[in-house]
């Protein structure tokens, strides 16, 4: 079978007034937040969170056309709500967003802009686009996001599930993001520079070593002090340290966090020896290392609170599937495809299969072991564990 | 250069050297031809225990009895055509011309006649992702006249197993060694090199096992292999039409595992145009290969079908989603990529169409470097691939992509030359 072109993203793509009207029956709530600019949908405390995803899973079956035919071709359709709060629908795999425009677009209602009825979605509204990192002969992930107050409102509140609602002074050091002004990463940290009152957050200056003595200053005035930056990047200044044998003697009290992104580094390195050479590079204890994990595709963060353990934000739901059948959920301590459920992503799509392997908890922490590669694969690969 | 299998390794008089490298090519000429015929043997004598092991693989391997059969077919069909002979006929020829101007001046040395060689002992760590994938490095090393060990892959573990045994009975017991199933029980020899026939990136964790082991030392050097797919390019419509069995052989076979199956087709003409000759050829490729697949075989197969059915389902939702040309049959897919925008094959069984002429074969031979095998094309003829792939030298016909002589090159390495380093 050849896929004709079922439904063009390029043309608009009407539903019907009746449709319409019986859509809104089954998402009150979220059409309501959209229509009056209040509050983020998936911070409602009136709703759990099956309640919301349900919602959410709805309004992006009806208006994400890549989405709507991904959940078609799998047996779902947007009269499923019922469904979505016993089985977890399609995850989109995060692909997508290299590969099409993940977003609503070219939506009609009746014979009028969808626009018309929820703002957000006018061409006219000024929409945030990422970039995930890569070169430009690389196909790179593409995220529009028509709300930036729902980005916004999620960083902040992942931080502070995370971190509390204390004031943090935010040091960033960014190197190899400047090729890509279009990064969340940075957005997010900008966000969070923002929030700093004492107005002492800042990038670091990329070809020197790290302020200390500035460091331990702001320590002992008791601020709340967080390093911010990409693995490699880090170990590259910890090298560097070495060469210009400047120890690297930081405030115990400092906190340290890594954004992953190792996938662009010249070495291959393991999470567990990543962590290992962080902290003795670092001088540091256990403690003081935060790993976040995030990504262009998502706007909801994960951060560490113990080792290498992750938890998420209560809007987003973390589940590990089976890599061949990813409706199905691995149960605690099984190895398989992380899948996210981001109820942040209203505009785009919240249900995302993403290129990563993982593994539960029973408390329902995750980690992250490395890139998901397919089991059948091409080539005289030769696997020790199943050929030792 | 590693000068250890040279009659005299500290001889720099090119005379002497003619004179060894003479030596080494007839005993290596004869050793073929012994070679040659006790394989033979081995399909045809019915003590040599090969219908033993082709039923011992139908049912207790994941290889379908189609696969073994086939594979059985084109090695003895390699041997009668002499391969092994001309394998060693190629360096020799290499090495006459290079040589040639030295024999004019050439001197009786029996200095350098009587020197007998410097054997290696050569571990050979076989995969098993096809029947016998790893036969050839094995011949390699007995052409050579080194010392074979191998470590058997547990995916493949009667086939090879039973030609060394029949090897061993018909005399080659002084240069085949040893084998095992176990990698720990890969006896600790002085092994000057490793035939790794795994990919880089299992290489650390297994060099540190046998290190740790005390089977090989941290020095010893490997040759692992890096290529997991090979291209096809078809010039045009009518070309495909006619070739379509071909093409989808080099794409099935195997179940798409070799890094001689076809994962990327780069072709003028879209997927859109080809539905039906591709479409009819995977068809009747499928069902022949669904009769003559094993009904006993393991419970396993069935399992991981049905898992390959569930995983096309979402394949397939995802080419709809984005509106991605595809073609399916069964649990193959055939998907459209642009140029810019085709990944490395990773996964068996989805292979990827680019339409494309065939100026962009050389920026995706550049693309995916080292993972790249072969680049087959369709027809006698291959002039239209000449001046553009600069350096890649694997061009081969469509026909040979799962029947490759027995000398075929892996990564572009001939694994003969590889173990007689002194053939420059």
């Amino acid at each position: 079978m050849v896929s004709n072109t079922l439904v063009d993203v390029n043309k608009p793509f009407s539903i019907p007034n009746e449709s319409f009207e019986q859509i809104l029956k089954t998402i009150p709530d979220l059409y309501q937040s959209l229509t009056q600019q209040s509050s983020s949908f998936f911070l409602d405390p009136a709703l759990s969170f099956e309640e919301k995803l349900a919602q959410v899973f709805v309004f992006q079956c009806t208006f994400n056309p890549v989405y709507r035919k991904y959940c078609a071709a799998l047996g779902w359709s947007v009269e499923d709500y019922s469904r979505c709060l016993e089985e977890l629908p399609p995850l989109l795999p995060a692909q997508a967003f290299k590969e099409a425009e993940v977003w609503a677009k070219n939506i009609r209602i009746g014979d009028r802009f969808a626009s018309t009825r929820i703002p957000h979605l006018a061409s006219s509204h000024e929409p945030l686009e990422f970039l995930s990192s890569g070169t430009s002969a690389m196909h790179r992930s593409r995220h529009r996001v028509l709300n930036p107050s729902y980005y916004d409102d999620s960083i902040r509140a992942s931080w502070q599930a995370r971190f509390g609602e204390e004031n943090w002074i935010i040091w960033a050091y960014t190197p190899g993001y400047a090729e890509n002004p279009q990064s969340s990463l940075l957005y997010m940290i900008d966000r969070l520079m923002e929030w700093d009152q004492t107005q002492q957050s800042r990038y670091l200056s990329l070809d020197q070593c790290l302020p200390t003595q500035q460091m331990h200053e702001l320590v002992e005035e008791g601020h709340q002090v967080m390093l911010f930056g990409a693995a490699f990047g880090w170990l590259d200044l910890i090298e560097r340290h070495e060469r210009e044998k400047i120890p690297l003697n930081l405030p115990k009290e400092l906190n340290i966090m890594e954004t992953g992104g190792m996938k662009t580094y010249r070495r291959s390195v393991s999470r567990e020896e990543l962590f290992d050479r962080l902290i003795e590079g670092f001088n540091g204890v256990p403690e003081q290392l935060i790993t976040e994990y995030g990504m262009t595709e998502c706007l909801s963060q994960s951060y560490t609170s113990n080792g290498l353990w992750l938890s998420c934000p209560e809007w987003v739901k973390v589940v590990v599937v089976d890599s061949d059948d990813h409706s199905k959920v691995l149960a605690p301590g099984q190895e398989g495809r992380i899948g996210i459920v981001d109820l942040a992503n209203i505009y785009s799509c919240s249900f995302l299969l993403t290129g990563d392997r993982g593994v539960m908890d029973s408390k329902g922490d995750f980690q992250v072991l490395g890139r998901w590669e397919p089991t059948s694969m091409r080539g005289c690969n030769f696997l020790v564990e199943q050929d030792g | 250069m590693d000068n250890t299998v040279l009659p005299n390794s500290s001889q720099t008089n090119p005379i002497k050297l003619s004179k060894a490298y003479k030596n080494w090519a007839k005993q290596t000429k004869d050793r073929a031809l012994l070679l040659q015929k006790h394989l033979i043997e081995w399909f045809e004598d019915e003590q040599s225990g090969m219908q033993t092991a082709i039923q011992q693989s139908i049912s207790g391997t994941n290889f379908t009895s189609a696969d073994i059969h086939f594979q059985l077919s084109s090695i003895k069909c390699r041997l009668e055509a002499g391969d092994l002979v001309r394998w060693v006929e190629q360096c020799d020829g290499e090495e006459d011309q290079q040589l040639g101007q030295t024999e004019q001046n050439e001197q009786e040395d029996h200095e350098v006649d009587s020197q007998p060689y410097e054997q290696m002992h050569v571990l050979c760590i076989h995969a098993g992702n096809l029947p016998l994938v790893g036969l050839q490095d094995a011949l390699a090393v007995l052409l050579a006249g080194h010392y074979y060990t191998g470590k058997i892959s547990r995916k493949d573990p009667y086939l090879l197993v039973s030609i060394l045994k029949w090897l061993v009975q018909r005399g080659w017991e002084a240069q085949i060694q040893d084998w095992t199933i176990e990698t720990t029980d890969i006896p600790a020899t002085n092994y000057q090199k490793v035939l790794f026939s795994g990919s880089e990136s299992s290489l650390t964790t297994l060099k540190n096992i046998l290190v740790k082991a005390d089977i090989i030392e941290s020095q010893t050097t490997w040759l692992n292999r890096t290529a997991s797919f090979s291209m096809a390019y078809c010039p045009n419509k009518e070309m495909v039409k006619k070739h379509a069995s071909q093409l989808i052989e080099a794409v099935v076979r195997h179940g798409g595992k070799g890094c001689r199956s076809v994962g990327v087709v780069v072709c003028p003409v879209g997927l859109n145009e080809l539905q039906n000759p591709l479409e009819e050829a995977l068809k009747s490729t499928l069902v022949v290969a669904e009769i003559e697949a094993n009904p006993d075989s393991k419970i396993l197969k069935q399992e991981a079908k049905q898992n390959k059915l569930t995983s096309v389902a979402y394949k397939k939702a995802y080419s709809l989603a984005i509106d991605r040309t595809f073609l399916c049959v069964g649990d193959w897919l055939i998907e459209e990529h642009s140029v810019e925008q085709v990944p490395e094959p990773r996964s068996n069984r989805v292979v990827y169409w680019v339409k494309a002429d065939v100026e962009v074969l050389g920026s995706l031979v550049e693309r995916f470097g080292l993972a790249l095998q072969s680049i087959y094309y369709l027809g006698a003829d291959n002039s239209s691939l000449e001046g553009l792939l600069n350096d890649f030298t694997n061009i081969e016909s469509i026909d040979y992509a799962q029947r490759p002589p027995l000398y075929w090159k892996p990564d572009g390495v001939d694994i003969l030359r590889y173990l007689c380093p002194f053939i420059i």
